[in-house]
């Protein structure tokens, strides 16, 4: 068996259908949902808990993603949450013994005008009062960081300095949703897969419980965690969100030998590259401008991802692209992520994760399982849906990695 | 004959030789082993060609002087050769029916459609077309060694036959291993197979070094051979139909049909790409991963450079076996065919970089350009501060081509501009102008500007030079919407501006002949002639000293701005960049939206309550601002004083060490001596000092100079 | 790549007109103008003489330097189509409007497949850098 197979642990899976009722039903078996369900079970002792996916575990964004692992966000309660995700994933693989192929890389966010080093300044002096580290560097340190550069950006886009993210990295995704799911399925939490969510059972104007392809199952608590779809589930407990979905594409090369040791971006450009473990050059840009909810990847996107890149990195130019994919993005008015009750009693959410879920899924997991076992949880009070309402938005637009 | 060179050494080809048949022709395997398909579907005969990894050598024509290179044992291939700029054409086309595949079934397709008097196009890897992908549209994207080939189309016919299935068994990665449709290409060449025996289902292993010398089959027989054709079957080469489920494609033939899959493996590698094995199936299998797709991504099978071609009858196969369902196919995804960055990115720009009709001006002073707003802007002329003094002490030419224009027309536009501004607009008398803010519908502030009243009905709107992109949207979205009559003529890139700043500003519009009669006084406008070049004169300031604004078109542009440069050479004159401009605006106090604003900034947080008129019946944003004025006021812009040296723009301010905000803006005030700033305070109760950079900040009103507005008046 | 000679541009003089459509329809053009219709309400006269359009009170007409034109062959045209224009070009006579090479571009298309090529002059420079 190779290294990858052997280090897989067992799920193992319950026999049989859904019980009638749980104390908690989580809609969606991605990486948020199965983190929240582990969380309960492990911190909680809160195990009479159902996981459910239309699909197989995981088989949303949570495997549709660039796999990258940042806190490099540009206001305070982002840089606070998302460190302390950060620091959950350093720890992951001891707390739940499953290799996720966690890599330290480190992050450099480039900047081509005096405009877009402002931002990057200010992200690094705003994470580095928020505990995550952030330098901003010049191109000589970019050289010495990533020497494919060109810093001339084909002689159109100079790199002025960047900032410079210690700590960033990257996990194989499936891997992580996976370590999720087996330390959740271990616990005793339930998690059913090809059991799609119809509809939500309400009384008056409480969410009592989830209407699935296999009957009814009641609930204490319906937390909605699923992505791309989420603006119609809300909408069965009559919950508007400010919420629009877009596709975003992303495509691997196939494997080469190169040491790419960093993860690259760049703010003008907006475009990310790394290298996967496999050799893989994996390399994403910003989501598509109109709203859609298809899986599909257009050869546009292609084309643009592949200029924009080739251009800061000359060599990438013969890398044959292989596959490219599509997520559907939730991305919020303030592209910050949405978390907690929705104002409707038995009902809260995970959403809003745009592009940005897959580094938050130990966090949010956490944080909102806290939440429901304790009503409060401290990190997430700011991106309670009700911020909208009193004017208190989580704006930090430049930190998307995506515009 | 012509020669390729192969791992360094030539060899000789036939003219038609793929490379691939080049590398058989002289006892190589053109990889390092496996059974060859010779069809483009698996990753066997993948090579590094002129220095690009991963290119299928059965699917390359061989060229003269062509360097190909086995990828390295037991680790990745590099790219090499040149890496800058590779340049490939691109070529747009269009067809209405297209079939792809020139086999049977293709060939078929193609004459009934021609026979319905349709043009068709029929696209065939024998003749050097490799369909990457088929997408929305429809169109169609074709990799040629040539160049690359965008394709729009109507109708899409696949025709793409069917791929042949690769053995499983131990030995499988040896060389000597043929389908059959790849041996008759061999042997079509004229290659000698030498021993060569057929096998199918029969099969159990291979065996020999480096090469097959023997065959076993499960009656546990053995037969020795030079080569061996393995015949199993094959499987619908769909993946262009499975990869664009709702493009709508018709699939004829072999593609089109069920194919029985193989038997379940047993064993040996299943995917040749990762060197996957069964005993790894079985293994992911046995800790619960069940799912076609589960299988796939936690034993990796199938996401190698062939993307399941091979492997996936095999693992379609074994997950049947095992629950007893025949799973569907696992999802297609581009590139069917795989192109080169370089390749995919053909024929693409990544933005446009505008220039003002003074860019050669700018240049020719010496001026550090950078890009704003998709503009060339002066950032310096090498000097701010002295840039600076020139503006506060003297007279100085701004280049402000890039500010939105917008000229609105009509019998409805009073109307209009009342609702689309939050400030009055009817009493705005003609000749005069006033400064305005747009809000959106949440009451956040989008951009700033001026309103000139030209007419009863005729205005001439003003946008930042970021804003004026989507200015014209945003005028025409309302507009429409509301069913109001107005023209609208975006005449940003039209009309050149150059603004004359300074208290000798008046002076130097003297000496290019404007009497002081026909000056325009603050927050007025006028046609004039200056320096007999006619003007639209705007009176306004940003810098705080007494401005003009010269708008002209742009054919006159240097012809202005170089006799302004020579009449005011006499009062000192010189241009300032944005680097100055910045600085001295914030000595005014005048936020740059996008820079001192968030998304989410309602008037009141920046301090402009005084610009929006809450009393008036509608304007967009009114509703917001109204349902969240009785909110906590918990987020401020504020002006701030320190010692110098200035600190850096996104400095965290601190109230009792805790994070309530971030700088926005900084300079170290030449005027002054100190820092001005401006900044967030984000939490209540707002301070009076705060800490930015370790030190201690004052909260200062704003603006830091000339609180009067004099100097704007001068 | 291209084989055709690259387009030359020049500075364009004219008018700019924004009026009811059917005042602009019906208005009497200077002799000599050249008209190309932008949009219903939208002319670009090309020419001197100022145009006027006693249809429309609050017609807006203003002159217009703001383009670079280049009158292009039906193979010049074909050409840049065939390298640089991503969409799918109609038939003459009409205006066709879209990025060409990345720059958005106009193309006044006549029934002989010659076109004038027209774009912002803020943008010339980037459109020749592409079409050279």
């Amino acid at each position: 068996m190779n290294e990858f197979v052997e280090t897989l642990l067992d799920l193992p899976w319950q026999v049989g259908d859904p019980k009638p009722a749980y104390d908690v039903v989580i809609i969606g078996a991605g990486g948020h949902g199965l983190a929240t369900a582990y969380y309960l079970a492990t911190r909680h002792g809160i195990t009479n808990v159902c996981v459910l996916d239309s699909n197989f575990i995981g088989s949303g964004n949570s495997g549709r993603n660039t796999t990258i692992i940042r806190s490099n966000y540009g206001i305070p309660e982002s840089v606070a949450f998302y460190q302390h995700s950060l620091e959950m994933y350093q720890r992951l693989e001891d707390e739940t013994g499953c290799w996720i192929m966690h890599s330290q890389k480190g992050q450099i966010w480039l900047a081509h005008s005096v405009s877009t080093a402002r931002t990057e300044q200010t992200r690094a002096l705003m994470n580095q009062a928020m505990g995550a580290k952030t330098d901003y560097i010049g191109p000589k340190e970019i050289k010495d960081l990533c020497p494919q550069i060109d810093l001339s950006g084909g002689g159109r886009y100079p790199v002025h300095g960047a900032s410079y993210h210690h700590e960033g990295a990257t996990a194989r995704h499936d891997r992580v949703v996976w370590a999720y799911a087996q330390g959740a399925l271990r616990a005793g939490v339930h998690v059913h897969q090809h059991t799609p969510v119809t509809g939500l059972l309400m009384d008056g104007d409480r969410v009592t419980g989830v209407q699935t392809s296999k009957g009814n199952i009641s609930a204490g608590t319906v937390i909605s965690a699923v992505g791309g779809n989420v603006t119609t589930v809300a909408n069965w407990a009559g919950v508007r969100l400010p919420i629009r979905t877009h596709a975003l594409q992303a495509f691997v090369t196939n494997a080469h030998a190169q040491e790419f040791a960093p993860i690259v971006s760049s703010n003008d450009l907006v475009f990310y590259v790394s290298q996967t473990p496999r050799g893989q050059m994996l390399i994403g840009a910003e989501y598509d401008r109109f709203a859609s909810y298809r899986q599909a990847t257009s050869f546009a996107y292609l084309q643009a991802c592949s200029k924009k890149s080739i251009t800061m990195f000359p060599f990438l130019s013969k890398l044959r692209i292989m596959r490219s994919w599509t997520g559907i993005c939730d991305v919020s008015t303030d592209f910050s992520p949405i978390m907690g009750d929705t104002g409707v009693p038995g009902f809260m959410i995970s959403t809003g994760w745009g592009t940005w879920g897959f580094k938050a899924i130990p966090a949010g997991g956490e944080q909102l399982a806290q939440l429901v076992a304790t009503g409060s949880a401290p990190l997430i009070e700011p991106f309670g849906l009700d911020r909208f309402a009193k004017e208190a938005a989580m704006a930090d637009p430049s930190s998307a990695g995506t515009r | 004959m012509s020669r390729v060179v192969y791992d360094g050494t030539p060899i000789e080809y036939e003219p038609g030789d793929s490379l691939a048949i080049a590398a058989l022709r002289a006892g190589q395997h053109p990889a390092r082993g496996g059974t060859l398909c010779l069809a483009g579907d698996c990753g066997n005969c993948s090579a590094i060609v002129d220095g690009t990894p991963w290119v299928r050598t059965c699917q390359t024509e061989a060229r003269p002087g062509a360097m190909v290179q086995r990828h390295p044992n037991g680790s990745h291939p590099s790219p090499g050769g040149p890496e800058h700029h590779t340049q490939v054409t691109v070529r747009h086309r269009s067809a209405d029916h297209v079939v792809i595949g020139n086999g049977d079934s293709g060939a078929a397709a193609a004459a009934a459609l021609r026979s319905e008097g349709h043009d068709v196009l029929v696209l065939d890897e024998a003749d050097g077309d490799e369909v990457v992908g088929v997408f929305d549209g429809p169109s169609i994207i074709v990799r040629r060694n040539d160049g690359i080939e965008h394709f729009h189309v109507h109708h899409i016919t696949l025709a793409t036959g069917a791929a042949e299935v690769h053995p499983v068994c131990p030995g499988n990665l040896l060389a000597g291993i043929f389908t059959p449709k790849a041996a008759a290409k061999v042997q079509a060449a004229g290659l000698d197979l030498g021993n060569v025996v057929t096998v199918g289902a029969e099969l159990k292993a291979f065996h020999g070094e480096g090469r097959v010398s023997e065959v076993e089959l499960v009656d546990g027989s053995r037969v020795s051979c030079d080569n061996v054709i393995v015949n199993l079957g094959s499987a619908p080469r769909d993946v262009l139909a499975r990869m664009a489920p709702l493009v709508p494609v018709q699939i004829v033939g072999p593609a089109a049909e069920a194919h029985a899959l193989p038997a379940a493996p047993q064993e040996g590698v299943l995917c040749p790409c990762g060197k996957i094995t069964v005993e790894d199936l079985d293994g992911v299998w046995n800790k619960g991963f069940h799912d076609l797709e589960l299988v796939k991504r936690s034993s990796l099978c199938g996401t190698g450079t062939c993307q399941g071609a091979v492997c996936m009858p095999h693992l379609r196969s074994f997950v049947a076996d095992r629950s007893g369902v025949e799973p569907k196919p696992f999802t297609a995804r581009p590139a069917a065919r795989q192109v080169s960055m370089a390749e995919a990115a053909a024929g693409y720009h990544i933005d446009t970089f505008r220039r003002t009709p003074l860019h050669g001006e700018h240049t020719k002073l010496g001026a550090t350009l950078d890009k704003f707003g998709g503009w060339f802007r002066p950032w310096n002329y090498g000097d701010a501060v002295s840039e600076y003094w020139a503006v506060r002490e003297g007279v100085s030419l701004g280049d402000v081509s890039t500010l939105g224009k917008m000229m609105v027309s009509g019998p409805d536009v009073v109307e209009a501009l009342e609702r689309l501004y939050p400030n009055h607009v009817h009493d705005i008398k003609v000749g005069r102008s006033r400064y305005v803010i747009n809000l959106n519908e949440r009451g956040h502030v989008l951009d700033d500007g001026m309103i000139c009243r030209e007419g009863d009905t005729r205005f001439l709107l003003t946008f930042t030079s970021g804003g004026a992109s989507t200015a014209e949207m945003w005028v025409r979205d309302w507009v429409e919407t509301w069913g109001l009559k107005v023209h609208v003529l975006d005449r940003t890139v039209s009309h050149g501006a150059i603004n004359v700043t300074g208290p000798l500003a008046g002076e130097l519009l003297r000496r290019a002949g404007v009497s002081d009669d026909d000056r325009p006084k603050f927050l007025q406008h006028r046609h004039i002639d200056v320096a007999g070049i006619p003007c639209h004169v705007m009176r306004l300031s940003f810098t705080g000293e007494a401005s003009f604004e010269l708008h002209h078109q742009i054919d006159q542009s240097v012809e202005l701005w170089q006799a302004l440069m020579e009449l005011g050479a006499p009062l000192g004159i010189k241009p300032h960049g944005l680097q100055a401009l910045f600085g001295l605006r914030l000595e005014k106090g005048h936020v740059i939206v996008g820079q001192d604003t968030e998304l989410d900034s309602t008037p009141r947080r920046i301090n402009m309550d005084w610009a929006v008129k809450l009393e008036k019946d509608a304007f967009v944003g009114r509703d917001a601002l109204i349902r969240t004025a009785s909110l906590p006021d918990e987020r401020r812009l504020f002006g701030f004083t320190m010692d110098g040296p200035a600190p850096l723009e996104g400095s965290v301010i601190r109230v009792n060490g805790d994070v309530v905000g971030h700088v926005t803006s900084s300079w170290d005030s030449p005027m002054y001596g100190h820092a001005v700033l401006m900044g967030w305070q984000k939490r209540l109760p707002h301070a009076d000092v705060v800490e930015i950079d370790g030190r201690e900040a004052r909260v200062s009103a704003v603006p830091f100079y000339d609180k009067e507005g004099a100097r704007a008046r001068m | 790549m291209p084989a055709c000679e690259p387009p030359r541009f020049e500075g364009l003089v004219g008018w700019r007109i924004i009026a009811d459509p059917s005042a602009l329809d019906a208005a009497p053009w200077p002799a000599g103008s050249h008209v190309v219709r932008i949009s219903p309400d939208d002319a670009f006269v090309i020419g001197a003489a100022e145009p006027g359009v006693p249809g429309d009170e609050h017609a807006i007409v203003t002159p217009e330097l703001g383009f670079a034109g280049a009158a292009v062959s039906a193979e010049q045209v074909a050409d840049i189509a065939l390298h640089h224009i991503e969409w799918q070009m109609p038939t003459g006579p009409c205006v066709a409007q879209g990025q060409i090479a990345g720059v958005p571009s106009k193309l006044v298309l006549h029934a002989d497949g010659s076109a004038l090529l027209l774009v912002a002059c803020a943008a010339r420079h980037e459109l020749e850098d592409r079409l050279g």
